[in-house]
């Protein structure tokens, strides 16, 4: 609830911001919405093969079979064991993480607990390697363990805290 | 490098089938994606074309720049030795609050401006860069509307209710992210490596 009405809020604040900058809000959002239009369809290919992929290995049984068998590690630190392959994709591919949670999603509703998990980590977390390597590869530094160091602490936070927060907010 | 992990995926789920007897499963599944796929691209489509023209009315109006103005305290207190009002200020400034307002295709290009000012050999370059980036990799987007697309198209009745719980765990994270590179330079003689 308070997600919803914060993000009607962003909305109706934003629109009223810009009618009183006297800005064409109609042509400024047809305008961003073409772009954003573009970039979703961009990852279409991208998507049919990775959904392919994930989606075979889920058909294989194999997910379920090494979360069966890892279930009880998990269960022990009250970690949801259906998250784990979004754990282990998610800073290296984003179209990969996308596919992943589109799985989860479809074997679990996105409002129970392990959806909402789910959801938030993917939220809460980027394409770390993927973004490391955009930003170096635009300067003449070399990047070194004192970046990726941080940038997988930050990740590993991400992803407890998903749980964490689920936890106490629902 | 991701052409071969999924090639490895795929092998691996075919000899897996063949020991667990879900062949017939895996073929299946094959036939199905391709459709799985334009389904889930129209949905993320509508949710972000439609968030794409609410944050653009947020630049037009120069809505960005106010916020980024808001950020000045965060962004002299993690940064050391940039200037009020320099290149790598703006550029840093304009990058978080572009990230914020989930606005990827002007946050990239403003992170590169960023980092490319901030490389300019002074004490403080690589220190400055990598808490650049490790702001950049810890995703702190208000509305995460891919998961609000995908959460509505599997039905959910509230694909929005996340909100609270994934700016929380951003502010953990990105706090985790920043401490850790304030702790990885903190002797000084490794402040210019």
């Amino acid at each position: 609830m308070a997600g919803e009405l914060l993000a009607v809020s962003v909305i109706c604040f934003i629109c009223l911001y810009g009618v009183l900058h006297k800005v064409d809000i109609f042509s400024a959002f047809t305008q961003g919405a073409k772009e954003n239009t573009k970039v979703a369809f961009d990852i279409f290919p991208s998507l049919i093969f990775l959904l392919t992929a994930v989606g075979m290995l889920r058909a294989s049984g194999l997910i379920e079979f090494l979360s069966s068998k890892l279930s009880f590690a998990f269960d022990s630190i009250g970690f949801p064991s259906e998250c784990f392959p979004l754990v282990l994709i998610r800073s290296i591919s984003g179209g990969g993480a996308l596919a992943v949670l589109n799985d989860i999603l479809s074997d679990v509703h996105p409002d129970s607990y392990v959806g909402r998990v789910a959801s938030v980590m993917m939220g809460s977390t980027e394409t770390t390697f993927y973004t490391i390597a955009v930003y170096f590869s635009a300067i003449k530094l070399k990047c070194t363990g004192k970046t990726i160091i941080p940038a997988i602490t930050a990740d590993i936070f991400g992803f407890v805290f998903a749980v964490v927060f689920v936890r106490m907010l629902f | 490098m991701i052409g071969i992990l999924l090639i490895v995926i795929m092998i691996i789920s075919v000899i897996f089938s063949f020991y667990n007897g879900t062949v017939e499963n895996v073929c299946e599944s094959v036939s199905k994606s391709a459709e799985n796929a334009l389904q889930l691209s129209l949905t993320i489509c509508a949710v972000m074309a439609f968030w794409g023209g609410v944050m653009n009315i947020a630049n037009k109006s120069r809505l960005t720049e106010r916020i980024a103005a808001f950020l000045s305290p965060i962004v002299m207190f993690l940064f050391k030795g940039i200037e009020k009002g320099s290149k790598a200020y703006e550029a840093i400034c304009m990058n978080i609050t572009a990230n914020m307002l989930g606005l990827g295709n002007a946050a990239t290009p403003l992170g590169i401006e960023a980092v490319k000012a901030l490389d300019d050999n002074s004490t403080y370059t690589h220190r400055n860069i990598s808490m650049l980036v490790v702001i950049n990799t810890a995703s702190i987007q208000l509305i995460p509307t891919t998961v609000a697309a995908i959460r509505l198209s599997h039905g959910s009745a509230h694909p929005y209710e996340i909100i609270p719980a994934v700016i929380l765990t951003s502010i953990v994270s990105v706090s985790a992210g920043c401490i850790m590179t304030n702790l990885m330079y903190s002797r000084k003689k490794d402040n210019g490596r």
